[in-house]
Order: structure tokens, then sequence, then C-alpha cells
């Protein structure tokens, strides 16, 4: 790393230390080896920085072994981009309250390419896992950057919708970036690290998640992307507040409905009341997908037929069931249904229906997500 | 002058019965009281108990040298069955009965301050020994004695008090001797109160405790509160084989040595049922203690032992659970003594899927992710290895509540396992077992194979599924016994894919759940 960036890496990490204050001192001093070289006597004397901050400062200064730090950061292979500066995304510069230093493993989103960003609830439905997957999927198909929070639920299947399409997916943690959290992404994680996208994260490396970084860490998703998608939330959730940032930030918002008594879909069905756009099909994904690379005025080449639609029967009647396997598929839906509704539903016998299910089951059209509950891919 | 007699009485060992000799030696000499043999503390608190007796019935104390001793002195004894014999033995030194009264009798019981005799446990066992020793009658407390007369083949005297006791020894009074008729008893108390035809819809649950009853599998039941897991539960028994007599007079004795007979029933004629609380300690599940006794496992001997809400026992205790599982019986070893209580038991588990019981449903589920996975797994492993048969169970809808359509009884199913159970019996006699589910690996090759087809089928299944070899081999062995009920040789397709629709779980599972 360059000397000069080496004490803009220590005055961005200084906890404590915010943009407002950062700007004041860069006017004052102008320029970071300045500060670093100042005294406790003269950083105080500058109009806002108090004797605390500058003690903060002048402390950290003492106890941090810089040069370790940076070598690990280069051992690592982790990119540091830092504010108004080469490489810090457009996106990111006109907006307020914005990192000061990004850490990135992998790649940035190209600012060319659109980028789309999905979020939702950690404890989501199947439902939901299905549409935030095929939401992901769709997208990579037309070579848009999936964007979202590499957390369990909708998080995690939309970017694994997006990689297993092959296209590029984004993680922004509220950790240090070579931190896998949640560790059952690892796979996630390991893939955008290596071809398929990037990790980014404002927190310094080998940092642990912490409860208050993740709605920081939520304004950067709404900031990074060009459209947010809300697939299932609460009334109080994360994903609420990246949907506010992302207000703030004059994002487009879209919103799956949900059925007024689900919890799950409150939060979606209270943004889609406050003036969010609403997918109420997979066309509309697909629209979407269109209008953004008409804004950023790319085409698409490739294949497009190739994307299955899951509302598209064509599909199933390829696999030619049976008379009584389509009567007990045919009742299965996206959301699990327990093996004794369909017993009631069904007119055929117990120990057959479960035959058949498990014949669907091992063709690969059915999946039990719990025991006893049985829910169409 | 020294006068020597000696009473027989009987001391409980395990759940056997042995016979003791209460000796005792009344002579002239300094004043003076003294038991020896091995006695435990509440055996020696008879010393006062006895001596009050004695003259609150009216009889002179005279102070003598009395020594009791109760052999053979290297068993422990314990328990209060001995106060009857110490008076009687003291009663005859004195002279105020026959020492020839006193043989071929055999006495037990408790007494109070005033003379009277209060019950004791363990007299089924005692008097089933006895009669084996060639005993001719036994005397013991009146409430005791519909038990005792449970054995066929020796006389029961019932009696109230000891001044009662001393008459009927001396002949001056005559005491009606107790009878029962087994057969008669257990027909007259068949009367069920549970039945399957309760509990409406729920057929998966149903047809799943059906093939675990009819291999005899542990079973594990998933499901939010109210889905009726514990109502199931309870009528697991009533679809059971009915007991032979030997084993209702097995079951009976071990009642009868815990203390645990219901009043004025001598016998257990129905299959047991128990459920012990998720407090229960280690001691509690499986009997012991200073003094050993059954514990809830021995209690649930060839029936159903009933662990609700399973993931709130404490690990320990469940992991005692292992070893009764494979042996059938539980030993419980103590520092001076050994004691085997028998434990063959159906093991019926019950669990919420999560803290607040509600998931899957996400939308009413408060928990996090964490805590689902960290619900189930408490569940402790080895254990969850011996369950075969796990089934989830749904909260019950409006319609079905007030269905009125006819649901089968407890006796058609039990008609259907008792079938296939005589069929395992039939196939197993070779290796002496009994149950599908007590097969082991080279077992089941053996008795579990499939034709090619199905071979076929089971290797995709295993493929698809990921399952691991230990389920995989439960999957066969319930496959048999479904294939047993419906009186098939061969295992079909059929069969296995309803054995993989109730396959057991396994820590691997917990996290496919909604691929967490």
């Amino acid at each position: 790393m360059e000397k000069e960036n080496k004490y803009r890496y220590w005055l961005a990490t200084i906890e404590g230390l915010g943009t407002k204050r950062y700007d004041t001192l860069i006017k004052k001093f102008g320029s970071e080896e300045e500060i670093y070289k100042a005294k406790k006597e003269e950083l105080m004397e500058v109009k806002g920085i108090g004797e605390k901050l500058s003690t903060i400062i002048i402390k950290d200064k003492e106890e941090r072994n810089l040069e370790k730090e940076i070598s690990y950061i280069e051992e690592k292979n982790i990119k540091v981009y830092f504010k108004d500066k080469e490489g810090y995304p457009q996106r990111l510069s006109g907006l307020e309250n914005m990192p000061k230093i990004l850490f990135v493993r992998g790649e940035l989103p190209k600012e060319k390419i659109p980028s789309v960003a999905i979020v939702g609830a950690r404890m989501c439905s199947p439902y939901g896992k299905t549409m935030a997957n095929q939401c992901g999927r769709i997208f990579a198909h037309y070579g848009i950057n999936v964007i979202s929070g590499m957390a369990m639920g909708i998080d995690g299947s939309a970017h694994l919708g997006a990689l297993n399409k092959g296209g590029k997916s984004f993680g922004i943690l509220g950790c240090g970036v070579d931190v896998c959290y949640p560790r059952e992404n690892f796979n996630l994680y390991r893939k955008m690290c290596t071809g398929q996208g990037g990790i980014i994260s404002s927190f310094l490396p080998k940092s642990q998640p912490k409860a208050c970084n993740f709605p920081i860490r939520n304004a950067y998703i709404s900031g990074l992307c060009d459209l947010l998608i809300v697939v299932e939330a609460k009334k109080k959730s994360g994903s609420l507040i990246t949907a506010e940032f992302a207000i703030a930030q004059g994002k487009d918002i879209y919103a799956f409905p949900g059925r007024i008594t689900d919890n799950l879909s409150g939060g979606c069905n209270k943004l889609i009341e406050d003036g969010a756009g609403i997918i109420t099909g997979e066309e509309d994904i697909e629209e979407l997908a269109k209008h953004l690379l008409e804004l950023k005025k790319i085409k698409l080449g490739g294949d497009i037929s190739s994307l299955i639609k899951l509302t598209d029967k064509k599909a199933l009647n390829e696999v030619k069931l049976e008379k009584k396997e389509l009567l007990v598929y045919s009742c299965l839906s996206l959301q699990p249904k327990y093996l004794e509704e369909i017993f009631r539903e069904v007119d055929l016998r117990n120990s057959e229906i479960i035959s058949i299910l498990m014949d669907l089951i091992i063709e690969g059209l059915v999946w039990e997500p719990v025991k006893n509950y049985y829910a169409c891919y | 002058m020294t006068i020597f007699t000696i009473v027989k009485s009987a001391v409980i060992e395990g759940i056997d019965s042995k016979l003791v000799s209460v000796e005792t030696d009344v002579s002239n000499g300094i004043p003076y009281f003294e038991m020896v043999g091995d006695l435990a503390h509440n055996v020696k608190e008879a010393k006062e108990r006895v001596k009050t007796a004695i003259k609150n019935s009216g009889f002179q104390f005279p102070p003598k040298h009395i020594i009791i001793n109760i052999a053979p002195a290297d068993i422990k004894k314990k328990g209060t069955v001995f106060e009857l014999p110490i008076a009687l033995g003291i009663l005859a030194g004195l002279g105020y009965v026959d020492n020839s009264a006193l043989n071929d009798r055999l006495f037990v019981g408790e007494m109070s301050l005033d003379g009277k005799i209060n019950p004791v446990n363990g007299v089924l066992a005692m008097v089933y020994d006895a009669r084996k020793q060639g005993i001719k009658e036994v005397i013991l407390p009146r409430k005791n004695a519909f038990e005792g007369a449970v054995i066929e083949g020796i006389k029961i005297i019932g009696v109230d008090d000891l001044r009662q006791t001393i008459d009927y020894l001396n002949g001056k009074i005559h005491i009606k001797e107790e009878n029962l008729d087994i057969d008669s008893y257990i027909k007259n108390n068949e009367k069920i109160v549970e039945d399957f035809s309760q509990i409406n819809g729920q057929e998966s649950l149903k047809r799943a405790i059906e093939v675990a009853v009819a291999g005899f599998h542990n079973i594990l039941m998933i499901g939010p509160p109210g889905a009726g897991k514990t109502m199931a539960a309870k009528r697991i028994p009533t679809i059971m084989p009915p007991l032979s007599k030997e084993e209702i007079l097995e079951i009976s004795k071990i009642y009868s040595i815990a203390g645990s007979l219901p009043d004025n029933s001598p016998l257990i004629t129905k299959r047991p049922f128990r459920q012990p609380h998720h407090t229960v300690t280690k001691n509690a599940l499986t009997g012991g203690g200073r003094r050993p006794i059954p514990g809830e496992i021995s209690l649930a001997h060839k029936g159903v032992l009933f662990l609700d809400e399973i993931p709130e026992f404490n690990r320990d205790t469940l992991d005692i659970l292992r070893q009764p599982l494979e042996e059938k019986r539980i030993v419980i070893n103590r520092v001076y003594s050994s004691c085997i209580y028998p434990a063959d038991f159906m093991m019926v588990a019950a669990a919420n899927p999560c803290k607040c019981g509600n998931f899957p449903d996400m939308d009413k589920c408060t928990c996090t992710r964490k805590e689902i996975l960290n619900y189930l797994k408490s569940i402790s492993g080895p254990l969850l290895d011996r369950i075969d048969i796990c089934v989830e169970a749904s909260k019950v809808s409006y319609d079905e509540i007030f269905n009125l359509k006819e649901n089968e009884s407890s006796k058609i199913i039990c008609e259907r396992v008792m079938k296939a159970l005589d069929i395992q019996k039939e196939r197993l006699k070779a290796c002496g077992k009994k149950y599908n589910s007590s097969l082991n690996a080279g077992e089941i090759k053996e008795f579990c194979r499939l034709g090619e087809e199905e071979m076929n089928y089971m290797k995709k299944v295993f493929e698809t599924l990921e399952l691991s070899v230990r389920s995989y081999h439960k999957i066969l062995k319930t496959a048999r016994t479904i294939a047993d009920l419906d009186e098939s040789k061969d295992i079909k397709k059929i069969h296995l894919s309803e054995a993989v629709c109730y396959r057991s779980i396994d820590k691997k599972y917990w996290k496919s759940q909604w691929g967490m």
C-alpha cells in the first residue's frame, strides 16, 4: 500500500471519528499524513475536535500496529477503496453518510452494469425462498448483478439463484470481509470471493458481526443497487430499514405482495401501500430486468429461451407424469403441505399416496422441506 | 431358661423375594432387647414399635433378655415386613403361642403401636416365592390379602391386629381363607376407557403408531401443542396384544414391590402406560436409590414409556435409557449389591417442533433459526439412534374434530397388529427374537431381503435423500413390519416408500430443514 494510502487507511478506520469531523480535520491539516503527525494540542485546537476525540486519535495511533494490519490485508488479497478516490463506487459517492473506506474481496459491481438488491427476512417461508431464488436467477440470466446481505433465508436464496445461473452476485457484510457470517453460507461466500462477484464491507477485517453494524450495512446495500426488491419482510425488520434508506437515496423499490394475514408479508404490503412497485408475476421481474438494461443502454446477448419459469406448465408435461402422479402433484404447491392434508385431498389409498410422493421426490419434482411436509420446487 | 423360636418371613431382592428366618431368643437375665442381622434403619425401628404394640395388645412384656437375629445375616434387610414376625417370635418366646403353630407359615406385616397390622409392599413376589419354597400358609395384613390371593395353591390369611393373629394361631378363632379367581378378575377389569376410535383425522399418525406397535419399534412424534400427540400415545397400550397371565403376574410383581399397585386391585391387567415428567431424576427413571426400588422404565415393563416434551428432559437422564433399550432390563449396581429389574418397554417420545411449537408455520413461529435448530438437537443422539419411526403430527382442523365418520376401533387395529407379531415370531424363531425392531445388521440382511426392483428403488432413495447407513437399516426394519402388517412375504416398493415416509431422523436431518 502506498504511503499516502496508509495514513488514509488509518484515519478512515478510527472508531468514533465521523465523516463530518474527518472533513474538518482534512480541511485544517491538508492531508492525512499531517494529521498522523499532529500532536494532541494541535488536534485540540481545531474547532469541533474536543479533548475526548483527540485523545482517541492519539491513543489509536499509539496502540495500533498499522504495518501488521496492512500486511494482513495485502496477504488476504483484500482490496481497499477510499471515498472520493479512484475505484470508489460512483453509486455511493453521491450519497450521504457513505463509508470512507470499503474493503472488498473479489470485485466491486461494475458501474455500467445494472445491479439489483434482493432482500428479505431471514426466517422466511419456503415460498419466499423459491421466489428469491427465481428472482436471482432471472436477473443473473439478463446479466444483472444481484446484491444482498448474505444472510440466511431470502438473502442467501437470492445469491444462490444468481450464482447457480452463473451470474455475478455481491454480498454486503456487517462484519469484516474475511469473516464468513453466517458460516452456513460459506459456499456462497466462496463463490462470490472467487470470480462470481464480490464481498464488500466497510468494517475492518477480522471484525465480528455486531447487531449495530447491520443497519449501517443495509444503507450500503440500498446505496449500491439501482433497484431494490423486497421479497418477504415483517413490518419491523431490517429489510424495511433498507427500504427506507432506498427511499432517501431515491432508488426504485418493488415488493412481492402477500396475504394480509401473513406476518411475513406485512412489510411488503406496507411498502406497496406506500407506493412501492408491485410484482405480480415472473414477467414483471423480466420486464424490470429489461428496463434496467435499457436504462444503461446495454444489449443482452445469449439465449433467453433457456430460462425455465416456475409457472411454466410445459416443463411439467415434459416429465410425463402418470395420471395418479399428476393427481398428487397437482395438489401440491410452493407452500409445503402436510401429509394429512394430501391424504384428505387426494382420493387414493394412503400408502399409495406416500409411494407416489416418494417417486416425485426421487424424480426431483417435489421436496420435503420439513418432515412429512411436501412442496413443489 | 431359654426359649428359641424361628418365624419365617421374606425379603425383597430385585423383583424376587427370598425366605428369611426371624430367630428369637428369650432368656432370663439382665433386661435387654437387641436385633441383629444386617438391618437397615427402618428395620431397627421395629424394636420400639413391636414392644409397644405387644403391651398395647394386652400381653405382658416382662423384663427379659431378648435377642433377635434375622438370618441369613449377609442379606441387607430393609422395610417393615418383619414387625409381625418379630412380635410373634417374642410372644412365642413368652409362651403366648405354641412354637408348632409357627411352622410352615410365612408372616409379613408392619405394626402400629396399638397392635394393628398395616400393609406392606412386595406381597405378590413374597407369596410367589413362598409357594415355590413349599410354605403352606401365608399370614399377611388384611389389606394385602387380595394381592396375595393372586397366587394359587397357597393358603392366604389376612389379619387385622396382633391379638387376632395370636387367637388364630392358637385355634381360638377361624379366619376365612382369601380367594381370587384371576380369570374372572381379568375379565371384569377389561373395561377400557381409551380407544383409537376417539381420534379423528391424524391418519398418518395413527398409521405410524400401528406400524410401530406391530414391530415394537420406538417412535417419535413431532408436532405443535394440541395436535393430539399425548392423546394418541395414551391409546397405544390399547392396540398392543392382550397380556398373558404370566405377563400380568410379572408386571404386578414389579408394581407390588414398588408399592404402586392401585388401591383394591391386586393385579395390573392392562399394559402399563408410564409418563414420567421431564424433571424426572436418573434414579426415578431407572430405579435404584439406597434401597433400590423399580423405576419408571420397569413400571413400563411390557407397556409404553411415554416421554412427552423429550427435548426438555435432562440429557444425562435419557442417556441411561440406552442399556435398557438394548437389553430389555436394567442392572442397578450399588456398592453392596446389584439388582436387576426387567424393562421391556416400547419408548414413545413426543416433541414440539420448536420452542414456541409453531414451526414450520413461519408466520406464527417466533423462534429464531438458531433456537429451532437447537431445540430438537438437544435430544440425545444415541437415543435418537434407537428410534426407528418418526412422524409429524399437525393441528387438527375444525372439520376433523366434528367429523362424524366412524373411526377404526382399537380392537380392529389390535387384530392386525397381533397377526403381524405372529408372523414375526414365526420368522425370527431361529434367532430367538420376537420383533423386527430388535434385528441387528446381519439379521436385516437375512430377513429383509429385497428384490432387484426394490433394490434399485432403495438405491435411488438413498441417493436422493442422502440417507445414512443407520437410517437405511431402520427403514428396512420398518418396511419389514409394514410388509408383515400387509401379510406380504416379500418387502415391496409400496412398503419401502411408506417406511421412508415414516423414517426416523438424525442430526443431519435438522440441518436440512428448510435448507437451514
